[in-house]
């Protein structure tokens, strides 16, 4: 099974204290729901939800986490899409399974030039 | 349920609702061929010009208990040349089917305008256009 790894934090710390924007997460590629353009160069990715079971009915929440991207150039959120393809479906063999989708940390980790390292994680919490 | 590859479809509505010259927010969606419902010929008007294909939701969940405005699910509508459906859907079946050598799993299904507003992209001859309607979230 692949798992997408996604660092959020450019200094490389996992020290965020938030319930709600870790640092970084990693989801079972089978967690991934999709992407949605929000703007010009702005995109977000939708996962299940990492805390939110949707069996909580007295604190009802949104039952998905969103990673929010920048890219550089406008109107060019299909380039970053099929990048972003083709980093999950790059060889197994080369990484066993376990795919930097993006690290802010270090710009060579983003999936393609054009990704700025402005990258929110906003995880869902039952309120 | 994804394994250790999986394909997308792609879909990508005119600039802003064809009042802008840039991509707004739902113009483009992107789904993994897990979340793929399938395929119907509803609509309300003329149904020989509409294929739609549906998805599991990007925003919605089990979680959000007030009703959808007209269901649960996220809608691409494509617009194809009347009565072609059946064709538009082979066509789709055999990107899904392809070698994943041939386009990386990236499907692009429709595209009306491109990076540039001029380098449109259909999956079939037949797809003239599609509308992105992602459900909200109550």
């Amino acid at each position: 099974m692949k798992m997408l790894y996604i660092m959020a934090a450019t200094d490389g710390a996992f020290d965020a204290d938030s319930a709600t924007a870790p640092d970084s997460v990693c989801y079972p590629i089978s967690r991934f729901k999709g992407l949605m353009s929000t703007d010009d160069k702005n995109f977000d990715l939708m996962f299940e939800a990492l805390q939110s079971a949707g069996t909580d009915t007295a604190n009802d929440s949104g039952g998905k986490d969103k990673i929010s991207f920048v890219i550089s150039t406008s109107n060019n959120i299909k380039s970053a899409a099929k990048a972003i393809v083709q980093a999950i479906n790059k060889f197994v063999g080369k990484d066993n399974g376990f795919v930097v989708l993006a690290d802010a940390s270090d710009a060579n980790l983003m999936p393609s030039s054009d990704f700025t390292t402005s990258i929110t994680i906003l995880v869902d919490e039952p309120a | 349920m994804i394994d250790i590859h999986e394909k997308f479809f792609y879909f990508q509505e005119t600039f802003s609702a064809d009042t802008a010259s840039t991509i707004g927010s739902g113009d483009v969606a992107m789904y993994p061929v897990s979340s793929f419902l399938g395929f119907d010929t509803v609509d309300t008007s003329d149904s020989t010009v509409v294929l739609n294909m549906r998805f599991k939701p990007l925003l919605r969940s089990v979680n959000d208990t007030a009703s959808a405005t007209s269901d649960d699910v996220d809608l691409m509508a494509l617009t194809v040349t009347a009565n072609k459906q059946k064709d538009v859907i082979k066509a789709i079946t055999d990107k899904l089917n392809e070698p994943l050598s041939r386009d990386s799993g990236f499907i692009v299904i429709a595209d009306n305008e491109g990076a540039d507003g001029s380098s449109s992209e259909y999956v079939s001859e037949h797809v003239t256009s599609v509308v992105v309607t992602i459900r909200a979230a109550s």
